[in-house]
């Protein structure tokens, strides 16, 4: 029960429950997600720290999907000069600095393929992409080798079925409708695939659900 | 009359956006897809809260892809947003960076407003600006600081630059003492002389409304030390503090050390 120093009573019984908010986010202010609010008023020097953090994030996704060093560096300046143009719109009670600038990422990747990509040439991926796994056309760095390996890991822990429908919507760009195609799939086995592949994911590595 | 199981057609009928929030996700959908989504998230919060953990889940994937950038990106880029404004912006891209006069941080409240209010807001332990207490005057004395420090300030003086800005002080009960500034819009509540909370426990910001206290953000303690700005304020709103364990409470689980309200 709460009480009040004035000594009055609660009067929680006679009274419409508000609505509870949720404890708002304590930033650390030397946070990236603190940075990319200062970066939302403006703070030019804030936005430097921001790039620093987030861009090899940014680079990493878009080489992942675009295999192709240039256009993963020109999507990258698209997505850097975003983060500073949208900052406003970032909520750090949705998530971290870091996975808001992966997600414009992949997201202008993705459509960076699928418009510059005549189907011929995304058949001729699939054919290059047999065999491969998404962490070895990447180029290797120390930092966020702990992440990689437990994200690795996780993947590890999906089925078969799940990892493929995965990996080649995530990291090859493709509509699940693609990947159904390639994988001579029934359209909602595949959409299943992918939304259990993801749940599993998520356990594992650990993110609230 | 029983309706057939279409879910077993052999060409996809209807889809159910619930079914697509994964592919979402990964961003594997087509324009029309990924609207029915977006329809279906903005009026079910289970599945927007669904789709929020897959979203952060495919963040890691592409997180765990990272790679340096090519270093003359870096230069491009810092030069590229000094001449790209931003959404939401209301002035000038660049800040102010010396002392301001009231005159200026007027200009500065109507620069913040333009950006868009949040339930987020920075709980930061007292700083180099130093004070114990607040001082009753509304003049508030910016020295030139850190730009970290600056942007701490320029908000607390656009709060106590407010109009409708009361200051009220109230002793904390186990020690300690308490300031607030209470707006229509936004409230100050810093403290100092605060025992330590103990292990796993913290001070927590409530705002009291009407008698019930609203959950507001857990408090950094700095050797005794608190100070935070929340824009979950309305008129007449107190506030007040209590420990709780450091995740935080959705009700006060102990009692209320300080309560401060508006005259």
């Amino acid at each position: 029960m709460t009480t009040t120093d004035n000594g009055a009573d609660d009067p929680s019984g006679a009274r419409e429950p508000q609505p509870v908010r949720r404890p708002a986010v304590v930033l650390d202010e030397h946070s990236t997600e603190a940075l990319l609010v200062r970066v939302a008023a403006g703070d030019e020097s804030a936005f430097t720290a921001v790039y620093d953090a987030v861009s090899p994030g940014v680079f990493g996704t878009c080489l992942a999907v675009l295999r192709d060093r240039d256009h993963a560096a020109e999507v990258t300046q698209e997505v850097m000069v975003e983060v500073w143009r949208t900052a406003t719109r970032f909520d750090p009670a949705r998530g971290s600095a870091r996975a808001w600038a992966v997600t414009l990422a992949h997201r202008r990747a993705v459509d960076r393929v699928r418009s510059v990509q005549s189907q011929r040439a995304r058949d001729q991926r699939a054919i290059d992409e047999q065999g491969e796994r998404p962490f070895d056309v990447v180029h290797e760095e120390v930092e966020g080798a702990l992440e990689r390996e437990r994200v690795r890991g996780c993947l590890d822990g999906l089925t078969a079925t799940q990892h493929e429908a995965v990996v080649l919507a995530y990291y090859g760009g493709r509509t699940y409708r693609e990947v159904a195609e390639q994988l001579a799939a029934p359209l909602a086995t595949v959409k299943s695939r992918i939304r259990d592949g993801l749940i599993r994911l998520r356990d594992c590595l650990g993110v609230p659900a | 009359m029983t309706t057939d199981d279409v879910s077993g057609s052999a060409t996809d009928g209807p889809a159910d956006p619930r079914d697509l929030l994964g592919a979402y996700a990964l961003d594997a959908v087509d324009d029309v897809e990924r609207r029915a989504v977006e329809r279906l998230i903005a009026v079910d919060p289970q599945a927007a809260r669904e789709l929020a953990g897959l979203t952060a889940t495919a963040a890691m994937l592409g997180a765990a892809a990272s790679a340096a950038p090519p270093r003359e990106l870096r230069s491009t880029v810092l030069d590229q947003i000094t001449r790209t404004p931003q959404v939401g912006a209301a002035g000038p891209a660049s800040t102010a960076r010396a002392a301001a006069p009231p005159a200026t941080a007027r200009t500065r409240a109507s620069h913040r407003r333009g950006v868009p209010r949040r339930t987020v807001w920075l709980a930061v332990a007292a700083t180099a600006l130093g004070a114990a207490t607040v001082p009753s005057a509304v003049a508030w004395q910016l020295t030139r600081q850190t730009q970290q420090v600056e942007q701490q300030a320029l908000a607390i003086s656009d709060l106590l630059a407010d109009p409708t800005a009361t200051v009220v002080r109230g002793s904390v009960a186990g020690g300690g003492n308490a300031v607030g500034v209470l707006t229509n819009e936004q409230a100050l509540f810093t403290a100092t002389g605060l025992p330590d909370p103990g292990a796993g426990k913290a001070y927590q910001l409530w705002v009291m409304r009407d008698g019930v206290p609203v959950p507001d953000a857990v408090l950094a303690d700095n050797d005794g030390r608190v100070r935070a700005i929340t824009d979950g304020v309305e008129p007449g709103d107190g506030l007040a503090i209590t420990v709780e364990p450091s995740r935080g409470s959705e009700h006060p689980t102990s009692d209320v050390l300080v309560l401060l309200t508006p005259a």
